[in-house]
Formats: C-alpha cells, sequence, structure tokens
C-alpha cells in the first residue's frame, strides 16, 4: 500500500516535469517567436524583446532557466494580455473562480448521479428507470460546450431568466455549473445504475431480504458501499473532464476564469501565460488523479494496484 | 469397436486388434457433434441485429453518412461559394437551412461539417486501433519483463492530461504545418492544408495519447490467448514470434478489436467538435460540426437555428455511435460468454 | 544403455517454474525433477503419472516449447539444448490433449495444415502443396471436402485428426502425443489410437505418449515410465512394469487401477494438484511419496532415492530395492 502511494506520486511528478519539458520545448519549436505576429518592423526592437526576456540564449539553457524559476514559483510574465502582468498573479486571480465553479459542478453532479442510479436501479424495468435510461444515454451525447450554449439561448436569450454574463450573483452560477456538470451527471448515473443493479442481484443482498431485513436498509448500508466504487474510481477522470469543459463553457457565458485566459491566451499566442496555464493544469489534473487513485485505494482494498483508473469517455 | 477402449483388465488384447480395426472407414462413424452451431462472430452480429436500438442507430447512422456523403453531390452549392446578394437568407426551398452571412448555403455546409466530422471520428479510431493492437499485442504476448515495461509507460502516458496536450500540440503544430502543407507539391498533403493543423494536432494527439485504453484490452486478451494450445503448436511448427503475433494473435482479436473502435469514433468526434469549436480544429473555409458552432456563435441571438443545426446532427451522430458501441460490446460479451458456457 | 540407440534422449532435464503465493512472495514448483530417458527410433515411450505429475512439462520441454532451467537434450546423437530449434521443428512435433484449443479458430482445416508446410517450405508451388494437403487429409482419415471448413464445424474427434494431420506435415521422425484421447469419447478415443498406431507402423515415427489411461498406454508403448510429483521414479519396458511393478507408488497405482471398475476414472485417484504443488516447494529433501508410502523408512524422509538398475532395462528410484 505505501509502496503504491509512493509510486504514484513518483510517477505523477514525472508526468508534471515531462509535460513541463514537453510544452516548453515545443513552444520554443515554433518558427518566429512569440514577437512575430506583432507588427513590429524594427529588428533591433526584436532583438531587445529577446534579450529583455533571455529568449536569445539556446532553448537547453532557457529550459533550465525556467525550471529553476518554476521551483521558485516564478512562471515568468505575460507578454500580451496583461502586459507585465506575473502568470503566477493571473493563475491565483482567475483559478479561483473557476475552482469554485468546477467544485460546485463537481458536487452535484456526483450527487445527483449516485442517487438517480440508486433509483433506477432499485426500480430497474420501471417506467422511470427507462426515462432515466433514455435521459442520460442522451445526456452522454450532448458535449458540455453544445449544453452550456443551448442553456445560454433558452434560459438567458428567449426566457431571459438568468444574466448571461459574467459572475456578479449567485444567480450566475446556476447556468454554467449546470452545463458543466450535466455530462458528468449522466455519466455517473449509466455506471451507478449498472454497478447497483449487479450488486443487487447478488446473493448476500438476496439473503438480507430473506432474513427480513428492511429493504431500504440493505440497499443503504451494503450494495451502495460496494456500488459506489467504480463511481468514485471515475472522479479522477471527472475532475480532470470538468476542468477541460471549464475552459469551453467559462469562455460561453465568459467568466473571467482561468480556462477562459487559457483560451485568451492561445489566440493571442502570449507563450508564458500559455505555459503557465497549461503546466498548471497538467499538474492540476495530474494532483487531482492521484488524489482520488489513493482515496480509493485506501477504501477500496479491491482496486488493482497496477492499472489506473478508468478513462473518461 | 466401443468395447475395445471400456477397459477390463483380464481381456487380454494386443496391438494388432487395435490396427485391425483400421483398416474399416472410421471418418463415417463420426457424426458432426452439432452443425447447429453458429460461430462466435456472426453469433454476436445476431444478437445486435435483435436489439431494437442497435438496429435503430445503425440506420441513422446510415442516414446521416449518406447526408454527409451523398448530398453534397446531389446540391448544386459548395461549402466556400459565396452567393453575392444571398446573404443571411432564412430557411427556403433553394436553401432549406437558408445561408450565412457570407452567402453560403448552410445545408451543404451542414453536410461537409458532418463528412469531415465523422472521417476525423473513423481515421483517428484507425490510427488508434493499429498502435493500440500492436502494442498491446506485443506487450501481452511477450509478458515478463517486457510488458511490465510496457505497461508502466502506457500508465505514464495515460495519465498525461490529454485535452491540455492536444490543444498545446494544435497551437504549436500550426505554423510549421501551415508551411508544409502550402509550400508542398504533393495533392495529398494539399488535401491535408485545407483542413487545416488543427486536425493533424487531433491525429497526432491520438496516436500519442488515447492508443493506451486500447492497448491495454488486447493485452488482457493476448494474456489469455497466448496459453492456448495452438500458439504452443504453432511454436513447435517453428514459426517465429512476428509470425505468431501477426498470424495468430491479432486475427483472434477481431472482436475485441472492432468493439474498441466502434467506442473510440464517437469521443475521437467529441473531442474534434470540442477543438475546433475552441477555434483550434478544422480552420476556415473548410467547416466540421464544432467549427459551425463556432461560427454560428457569433449570430445566435438572431440566428438561433443555424446553432441548433450543427448540435443536433452532433449530438445525434455521437448518440448514435455510443449506443452501437454499447450493444455490440453487449453483444461479443454475450457471444463469448455464450461460446465459454458451451465448453 | 548404449546412448547411439536412441532417436531423442533427456540427460537430467529439469524445470522450475515460478508461482506467485502472496503479494510479494515467489515460490518455485519444480515442474520437471532430473529427468532422464530415450527413446528408440519408431519405438513408443509412455509417460504416466497422476494429473499435475509434470508429464505435459516434461514433454514440452523436450522439444523446447519451454526453456530447460538444466539438463541436456539430445537428437540422433547432437546436443541440442542450446542451438537454433528452427531445423529441428519439422523433425519433432506435438500433439495435443484438448484439440479444440490446439486450432486457430480463424484458420481453416487447409489453412492451418498449409502453415506447417509454408514456414518450413516443403513445397514448391501450389499445385503440390494442394497435392500434399489433401494426402495429409486422406492419411488421418478426413475428406478433402472438409478442407475449408473451420475447426469449430467439426468434432472433437475430426479436430484431433486435423492437430495430427498438421503434425505430419512435416514429417516428423518423432512425435509426443500429450494425452492425445483423453479429451475425446471412448469410441473415437480408440479410432484416434488405431490412427497413431498405423501411421508409426507406416512411417516409423517414435512417440512420446503421455496419458494418465493404464489400459491404453499396456498396449501401444514398447516402455513405460512412471512419472511422480516431478520426477521419473520408474522405467521398464511396458510389460514388465505391469508384470513387475517395483515401485511402491507403481503398485499402488496398478492396483488402484484393477480394482476400479471399468470405468476407472484417474481423477479419483491423484491428489489435490494444489497441495502436490506446495509439497513439492516445501519438501525439497526425502522421497516425495514418503507421505502416503506404506513401506516408508527414515531414510525415505531426508534422502532421495536415486534411479537404480533392480533388472535388465528396469529402473526405479526407492531405498526399499
Ligand atoms: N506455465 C506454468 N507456470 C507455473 N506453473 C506451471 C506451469 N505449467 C505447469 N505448471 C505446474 O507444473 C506442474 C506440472 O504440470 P503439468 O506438466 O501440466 O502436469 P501434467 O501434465 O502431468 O498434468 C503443476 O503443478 C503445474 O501447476
Ligand atoms: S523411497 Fe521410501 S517412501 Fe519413497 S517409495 Fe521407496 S519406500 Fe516409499
Ligand atoms: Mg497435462
Amino acid at each position: 500500500m505505501a509502496i503504491y502511494i509512493v509510486k504514484r506520486i513518483f510517477q505523477a511528478i514525472i508526468i508534471i516535469l515531462f509535460v513541463t519539458c514537453i510544452t516548453f520545448v515545443l513552444m520554443n519549436l515554433i518558427p518566429g517567436g512569440p514577437f512575430l505576429s506583432e507588427k513590429v518592423p524594427n529588428a533591433e526592437v526584436i532583438k531587445n524583446l529577446e534579450l529583455k526576456y533571455g529568449l536569445d540564449k539556446p532553448v537547453i539553457v532557457q529550459l533550465k532557466n525556467y525550471l529553476t524559476d518554476l521551483s521558485h514559483g516564478d512562471m515568468g510574465v505575460s507578454y500580451k494580455i496583461q502586459k507585465n502582468r506575473k502568470v503566477t498573479d493571473i493563475i491565483s486571480e482567475t483559478f479561483p473562480i473557476s475552482l469554485r465553479v468546477g467544485m460546485i459542478a463537481l458536487i452535484w453532479s456526483t450527487l445527483a448521479g449516485i442517487s438517480l442510479g440508486c433509483v433506477s436501479a432499485y426500480y430497474k424495468g420501471s417506467r422511470t428507470d427507462r426515462i432515466v435510461n433514455f435521459l442520460t444515454s442522451l445526456g452522454t451525447a450532448v458535449p458540455s460546450f453544445v449544453f452550456a450554449t443551448v442553456l445560454l439561448i433558452v434560459f438567458c436569450v428567449k426566457i431571459k431568466l438568468f444574466p448571461s454574463i459574467g459572475l456578479y450573483s449567485v444567480g450566475s452560477y446556476i447556468l454554467p455549473c449546470f452545463a458543466l456538470g450535466f455530462f458528468p451527471m449522466c455519466y455517473i448515473t449509466r455506471l451507478e445504475r449498472a454497478s447497483m443493479a449487479d450488486e443487487l442481484s447478488k446473493d448476500y443482498i438476496k439473503t438480507a431480504k430473506a432474513k427480513g431485513l428492511e429493504e431500504n436498509k440493505i440497499i443503504f448500508k451494503h450494495a451502495l458501499k460496494n456500488a459506489i466504487i467504480p463511481v468514485l474510481s471515475y472522479l479522477g477522470p471527472l475532475a480532470a473532464g470538468i476542468l477541460t469543459g471549464g475552459i469551453a463553457v467559462e469562455s460561453i457565458f465568459n467568466i473571467p476564469g482561468l480556462g477562459k485566459y487559457f483560451i485568451l491566451s492561445i489566440t493571442s499566442r502570449d507563450y508564458p501565460l500559455i505555459m503557465g496555464t497549461t503546466i498548471f493544469f497538467a499538474a492540476f489534473i495530474v494532483a487531482m488523479t492521484l488524489i482520488i487513485d489513493i482515496v480509493c485505494a485506501i477504501i477500496d482494498p479491491r482496486i488493482n494496484f497496477a492499472e489506473g483508473s478508468k478513462k473518461a469517455a | 469397436m466401443n468395447k475395445i477402449l471400456t477397459f477390463q483388465p483380464d481381456i487380454t488384447f494386443n496391438k494388432e486388434d487395435f490396427v485391425k480395426i483400421n483398416n474399416k472407414d472410421f471418418s463415417e462413424n463420426e457424426c458432426f457433434e452439432d452443425n447447429s452451431k453458429i460461430p462466435k462472430f456472426s453469433h454476436a452480429l445476431h444478437i445486435l441485429f435483435k436489439n431494437k436500438a442497435a438496429a435503430v442507430s445503425i440506420c441513422i447512422i446510415l442516414i446521416i453518412a449518406l447526408f454527409a456523403f451523398l448530398g453534397p453531390l446531389i446540391s448544386k452549392y459548395t461549402y466556400f461559394e459565396q452567393l453575392r446578394g444571398f446573404e443571411n437568407l432564412s430557411p427556403s426551398f433553394f436553401h432549406p437551412f437558408g445561408t450565412d452571412g457570407l452567402g453560403r448555403d448552410i445545408m451543404v455546409r451542414a453536410m461537409y461539417a458532418t463528412r469531415i466530422s465523422i472521417l476525423i471520428g473513423v481515421v483517428s479510431s484507425v490510427i488508434v486501433l493499429v498502435i493500440g493492437t500492436i502494442y498491446g499485442a506485443v506487450s501481452g504476448y511477450f509478458a515478463g519483463a517486457v510488458d511490465n515495461v510496457m505497461m508502466r509507460v502506457a500508465d505514464l502516458v495515460y495519465s498525461i492530461p490529454d485535452v491540455i496536450v492536444v490543444i498545446l500540440l494544435s497551437i504549436v503544430l500550426k505554423q510549421p504545418l501551415y508551411e508544409l502543407f502550402n509550400n508542398s507539391q504533393s495533392a495529398f498533403l494539399k488535401n491535408f492544408a485545407l483542413l487545416g493543423p488543427g486536425v493533424i494536432a487531433i491525429f497526432a494527439a491520438f496516436a500519442l495519447l488515447y492508443w493506451v485504453t486500447n492497448a491495454r484490452i488486447i493485452r488482457g486478451h493476448v494474456l489469455v490467448l497466448r496459453e492456448q494450445d495452438y500458439i504452443t503448436a504453432a511454436k513447435a511448427l517453428g514459426c517465429g514470434r512476428a509470425r505468431i503475433i501477426r498470424k495468430h494473435i491479432i486475427p483472434n482479436c477481431t472482436s475485441q478489436m472492432i468493439v474498441t473502435t466502434c467506442l473510440m469514433i464517437p469521443s475521437a468526434i467529441f473531442l474534434e467538435s470540442f477543438l475546433s469549436f475552441l477555434g483550434l480544429g478544422v480552420s476556415a473555409p473548410m467547416t466540421s460540426l464544432g467549427s459551425m458552432i463556432n461560427e454560428a456563435m457569433d449570430g445566435m441571438y438572431s440566428y438561433t437555428y443555424r446553432l441548433i443545426i450543427p448540435c443536433v446532427i452532433l449530438c445525434v451522430l455521437i448518440l448514435c455511435l455510443n449506443v452501437l458501441g454499447d450493444k455490440l460490446r453487449d453483444a461479443f460479451d454475450y457471444g463469448q460468454k455464450a461460446t465459454i458456457n458451451e465448453k | 544403455m548404449n546412448n547411439a540407440e536412441f532417436l531423442i534422449e533427456a540427460i537430467d532435464l529439469s524445470k522450475k517454474f515460478k508461482i506467485k503465493t502472496g503479494f510479494f512472495k515467489t515460490d518455485y514448483v519444480k515442474a520437471v525433477d532430473n529427468a532422464s530417458f530415450g527413446i528408440k527410433k519408431g519405438k513408443t515411450l509412455a509417460i504416466i503419472g497422476e494429473s499435475g505429475s509434470g508429464k505435459t512439462t516434461l514433454g514440452r520441454t523436450l522439444l523446447r516449447i519451454v526453456e530447460p532451467d538444466c539438463g541436456k537434450i539430445i537428437y540422433n546423437g547432437k546436443d541440442i539444448t542450446s542451438i537454433k530449434m528452427k531445423p529441428y521443428r519439422k523433425k519433432m512435433q506435438i500433439i495435443f490433449q484438448n484439440p479444440a484449443s490446439a486450432l486457430d479458430p480463424k484458420m481453416t482445416a487447409k489453412q492451418i495444415i498449409a502453415e506447417a508446410i509454408g514456414v518450413h517450405k516443403l513445397v514448391k508451388d501450389k499445385k503440390e502443396e494442394n497435392e500434399k494437403i489433401a494426402n495429409l487429409l486422406n492419411q488421418t482419415g478426413l475428406d478433402i471436402k472438409y478442407a475449408q471448413k473451420y475447426p469449430h464445424e467439426f468434432s472433437k474427434g475430426q479436430q484431433q485428426r486435423i492437430t495430427i494431420a498438421r503434425a505430419l506435415a512435416v514429417e516428423p521422425e518423432f512425435i509426443v502425443c500429450d494425452e492425445p484421447t483423453s479429451a475425446l469419447d471412448m469410441s473415437i478415443q480408440s479410432q484416434i489410437i488405431n490412427l497413431l498406431m498405423k501411421l508409426q507402423q507406416d512411417k516409423g515415427t517414435a512417440y512420446m505418449f503421455i496419458s494418465h489411461d493404464l489400459a491404453l498406454v499396456r498396449y501401444i508403448s514398447d516402455e513405460t515410465a512412471v512419472m511422480y510429483m516431478g520426477s521419473i521414479i520408474e522405467k521398464s519396458t511396458s510389460a514388465e512394469i505391469y508384470s513387475n511393478p517395483a515401485h511402491p507408488y507403481t503398485i499402488d497405482l496398478l492396483n488402484s487401477y484393477s480394482a476400479c471398475d471399468k470405468a476407472f476414472n484417474f481423477m479419483q485417484f491423484k491428489s489435490q494438484p494444489h497441495d502436490s504443488a506446495i509439497n513439492k516447494s516445501a519438501e525439497q529433501k526425502g522421497c516425495a511419496y514418503a507421505v502416503k508410502c506404506k513401506y516408508a523408512k527414515d531414510i525415505c524422509r531426508h534422502i532421495k532415492p536415486t534411479m537404480s538398475q533392480i533388472a535388465i532395462n528396469h529402473y526405479s528410484a526407492c531405498h526399499l530395492i
């Protein structure tokens, strides 16, 4: 167990380092460099800019510098979007917003998914079950950005129930969180339904029923405990999915979160910001997956220590 | 003949007795155990077609495919042709979905978009299939230390945050690929230029990152296969490892390969539309479902239907592919269970 | 023993398997332990022993499908323990216990046999290949019209005929028959045995015939070796073994066999295979049969008996003798 945890942490560190290096090298391979797209007529000016940001040195030296800086928590400064502002400042300002929206989406989708899945499995074959089954298979086919767009049109444009831009009131959280959590909710419902139905058909449940234990108690005490494990191991990829889905949803609802800045930095080729956000995102996702996997391993001794958790669809 | 081997210790009989019987034509005595036994593969398909949801999905997929691949041949417009004076038309007989701000027929654009999305989905899945199958088969067949190392590498690749890397790749590859395509003479590469570098990034991402699930499934199956006697027989015949993997291992993984590929296509389409929506995938004037949604976002207040059309096609397509993949997996699982029970 | 007589000879062949007994612990099973024997041209050596005694492993080690840990394999006077096997693959073949799993389900009967021919490039062209396949099918009693069928379309007996045809395709001088009849119905068993015997008469092939069916082995083999927990514990001509068994295990085996009815099932006699695996690794010294042996003495539990000659061409490993 301890070995497993140490191994996983080690692996996570390797991945983050790997992604960092790859990101850095790839960014530096782009011909023309970051200032080419700007309308700088003068070669002298470019030269000065490159000197200023240390871009005249060989890539490997730059990488070394970047890694040293990174270990001190320094990701450089933004070239364009918020000129000369520290990347870390931008991240620490915008990430909490993304995190808040993401957490709300994560929590509601998990809770709703598990409850719906249980109900559906309990009444397997009934009309409720069929409706849930149909809606969730529909839901797993709708990308979160499509769902967000539809919500935006229906509730902000046509009905005008919620504000469509920014995060200024509690009401404005509802749509983005709903859109972000909808796909995972459907997916979790299907997972939970399958594993719960499987669990309920097992002999020990039948024995318990025959013994006259109250049915609801059985379900909550025994079956749910086992049936929830697939959902738990899905949480890692789920967190990653919500975070990346957030990139699109934030752009649609105009939320000033990190996802929106990520897209902005890409479209305006703000390299330090791209790199900073990429590395940050990657590290966050890897860390989340790591934590959830370890928690799962502690909770469930049956988890195969060699394999990771299941990848999101 | 039956009597001979029902052994009774005190009856004496000798080698000659055995041989004498041989002169008869024994093959006629044997009958087929069960002629009606359906082979596993068509058995699975049989189950699949009996399922209503699967049958409906297949029909809808076919209709969408016809729309995407035959539609543009019938229509008299093209996806890039800008009709002057016909901008922003509402749906009419000549333009069933209307025209966009540049005077392009939206229906034809939707056909092309669907075609591109399907193609990208299929091509990516085939890439994944090839890489995943080879990797999984080699890892599973060699087992032991080789397997261990290969699976640790797979674990590593598996935990790389995929969407982030795809986005990164699409930014990075944009410039060099753009130049490569535009400077090259070959028609093949020119066609890629039409799709834009984002698509190459998607293919690259699938080739680099998404094979892991496939490889794991294949490896698991190969670990079972390699213990089969026919592999031992092939070794005893002097077949090399490469030949065994090629001729015996991979052909016996077909059902796993079909199922994983079917499940991979919708997720590839999903990813492509996500990237194109962010403006990183297919680039103008060529279009895909994701980039159509992206384009329609600007006018979503006044021309909502332009947004709805690609959204609906995308969702229905993914839905049907998901259902088909799931049912296919069930069918093969069932087929496998059935054959195991037979034994 | 005159070594030069033997077509194939094993000298002190051993094979250990790693087994995982816990999360970190690994243990070893001695599947084959110091086995020595030889088979003459055109003759049959029968290996008998209970399930899990290492017969299959011994057969496969001899063909180097499983690489031996130590010991030597001599083929026609040449040591083939660590040379390239490819040229020898066509001289030695194997027939399996379960024909259903011995045939690739994705290949037709014809493709299966053609692969054997193709790997060793035994024919010049397609026409010759077709002739050869037809000939092989004919020899093994299969109709040529079945050539395009897949294994699952055949009955068990026919499947076994295909594996035999595949083995014969390379014209081997030696075939390991690993319980070729134990998965078949009684009536079909005799047909397959007849076929194998006829082929031996026609072609002079040597067999290593693995079986747990004593009655069968008695009449088809020239020599018999008895295996117990990986070691060969008695070895002699078949007639001698049945009339004059020397080792207590062989005696028990024969007694229990004749005591039982005709529907004797060897499974009844065998100890739990898993037990034996554990015994084998734990009990390194002494006679493996000491736990059950009626005649076990103190020495039996401490010193492993070695093979010794007790009569002309009769060897046994027991302290009693
Ligand atoms: N590949 C293997 N890995 C580990 N143990 C094995 C392997 N093959 C055989 N064994 C073990 O070796 C012993 C002998 O097996 P086997 O040769 O199949 O016996 P038999 O053919 O007489 O029934 C058994 O205890 C079995 O568990
Ligand atoms: S050596 Fe001893 S224990 Fe082993 S068979 Fe002979 S008498 Fe029995
Ligand atoms: Mg065996």
